[in-house]
């Protein structure tokens, strides 16, 4: 359970400009949409104040945000059911987002594997982290990373060799 | 392939400002609703939605053990119309159902009092069926004695197709070779993602595990002789990432195989030492296991062993006694659920 405390408008804005990059890398990179993943990463911080929680320190903050940010991605997955775009709808928005190709890759790759890939590489959380985040054991975590792996790796291949 | 390339590639990916200020606007703009923080006394959906769903099997599993879609109680002369009927199925610790496949009724005589029922049980040359008898009475005084005869039926038919699998698999690993084998495997694997899972444990000829071998399927077969029962936690819904197959065989009490690409905890049985095998490096895992050809012990009971999360399991490994923890997802019932398909693989019989 988490002690609750109103946010102040400059906490706000401290942790929007602290791990909205983050957020929305891997919203963009779960979701394949940059709309969908600002809706996300909006919804995330509009939980944030919602209920307000204490965080230890600025980790415990971002896996809470983490956390919350991978739900909404797959409440979005699941309820919207959109298809993984491609890059060239990025630019459709007016938006000038840098996503080069091991990233494109990246968003290819079956949802569940495309999570613990983004948290481990991109991220950098380990194992434990991630099992802690996405509510999994350790074990599952590594297995996806294996086989993410192989994927993406595959993936590349076909895609560069 | 150097997935520190993917993480620079991902760190490029940045907010818009424009779209950074819009979210920090929309939030401070937001007022969170003032009970936000206190815990919702509504509904919550899911777990109703849940709670439903589990209520409804409970009734499922309920009507269907009452004998309601049950068919093949057949009576005979029907002149009881007073005389109390048996349920239609008997359950049996087992978990396998009996079923009542013949009733017959006599009136034997009509000088006694009403509403004395009596039941008793006594079990034919066939072991598998069961005669039982009924007494009661009618209300002009007739001993009515009903019998039933009960007979073991599968408690359902759900792994059917394992069956069906394993033994289209034996009659083409006969007549292929290991080449078309693999391939006949590998194109079955497209219609049925359990036909690889199933045919690949328990019948492929030496050259297809080494195959396997290098594909990271480590291969369960040894001189070891597999026995008797199968089960394959591949159909535990929940168990989605880590291949892993339970061989049972009877010979001398339960054992096991454990065959996965999983990976494994070890702890001794004064709890204090904590082995974590890697799974990053599972092959080696497994095939140290298998080079020490571990037995799996379970003790007692099966579902004693049994706990939330895995299989516990006592091992005994050059000597020394070790309990096994896998990493299944799988609940306990899930895995009851599982047990009683035991009876219904019997490989022996097949193979």
């Amino acid at each position: 359970m988490y002690q609750t405390t109103k946010k102040t408008v400059s906490e706000i804005e401290n942790a929007v400009e602290k791990h909205s990059d983050m957020l929305f890398r891997v919203c963009l990179i779960m979701l394949g949409d940059e709309a969908d993943a600002e809706d996300a990463v909006q919804e995330t911080f509009l939980k944030y104040i919602e209920k307000a929680p204490v965080f230890n320190d600025e980790e415990h903050e971002k896996a809470w945000l983490l956390k919350v940010a991978g739900n909404k991605c797959k409440d979005m997955i699941k309820h919207r059911k959109r298809a993984v775009n491609t890059c060239s709808d990025f630019k459709d928005e007016g938006y000038e987002i840098e996503i080069d190709s091991l990233s494109e890759i990246l968003m290819k790759i079956p949802e569940k594997f495309r999570m613990v890939l983004t948290l481990h590489y991109i991220e950098e959380y380990k194992v434990d982290e991630i099992a802690e985040l996405i509510g999994k054991t350790p074990s599952a975590v590594k297995m996806r990373l294996k086989k993410g792996r192989k994927i993406f790796e595959e993936q590349y291949r076909k895609e560069f060799c | 392939m150097d997935f520190d390339k993917l993480r620079e590639s991902g760190r490029k990916i940045k907010m818009p400002n424009d779209m950074k200020n819009r979210i920090k606007k929309n939030c401070i703009e937001y007022e969170a609703p003032e009970d936000a923080s206190k815990p919702s006394v509504g509904f919550n959906r899911r777990l109703v939605a849940v709670c439903a769903c589990c209520l409804f099997v409970l009734l499922g599993i309920v009507l269907k053990h009452s004998g309601v879609f049950d068919k093949t109680i057949s009576r005979q002369p029907d002149n009881t119309s007073q005389a109390t009927q048996m349920p239609a199925f008997v359950q049996t610790p087992s978990s396998t159902m009996k079923q009542i496949v013949a009733t017959t009724v006599k009136v034997l005589q009509n000088d006694r009092p009403t509403s004395v029922l009596t039941t008793r049980s006594s079990t034919t040359a066939e072991s598998e069926t069961t005669i039982q008898q009924t007494e009661s009475f009618t209300e002009n005084g007739q001993l009515v004695t009903e019998e039933y005869i009960v007979q073991e039926v599968p408690p359902s038919t759900l792994y059917m197709d394992d069956l069906s699998i394993l033994k289209d698999a034996k009659r083409a690993a006969e007549t292929m070779s290991v080449e078309e084998y693999q391939r006949y495997l590998f194109e079955k694997e497209k219609n049925n993602y359990r036909y690889f899972s199933v045919a690949d444990c328990f019948y492929y000829p030496e050259e297809y595990l080494e195959f396997c071998e290098s594909e990271l399927y480590v291969p369960v077969v040894d001189e070891e002789k597999i026995d008797v029962f199968a089960i394959n936690m591949n159909y535990v819904p929940s168990y989605e990432d880590i291949d892993m197959v339970v061989l049972f065989t009877e010979s001398d009490g339960f054992r096991f195989y454990v065959h996965t690409s999983g990976d494994f905890r070890f702890r001794t049985n004064d709890d204090k030492e904590y082995k974590y095998v890697e799974t990053a490096s599972f092959g080696n895992a497994t095939a140290e296991i298998y080079r020490k050809k571990i037995i799996y012990q379970i003790n007692d009971s099966l579902t004693n062993n049994m706990w939330w999360g895995g299989i516990r399991a006592e091992i005994t490994v050059d000597g020394q006694k070790i309990n096994l923890l896998s990493t299944v997802e799988v609940t306990m019932e899930e895995f009851k659920e599982y047990l009683k398909c035991v009876d219904f693989i019997k490989i022996k019989d097949w193979i």
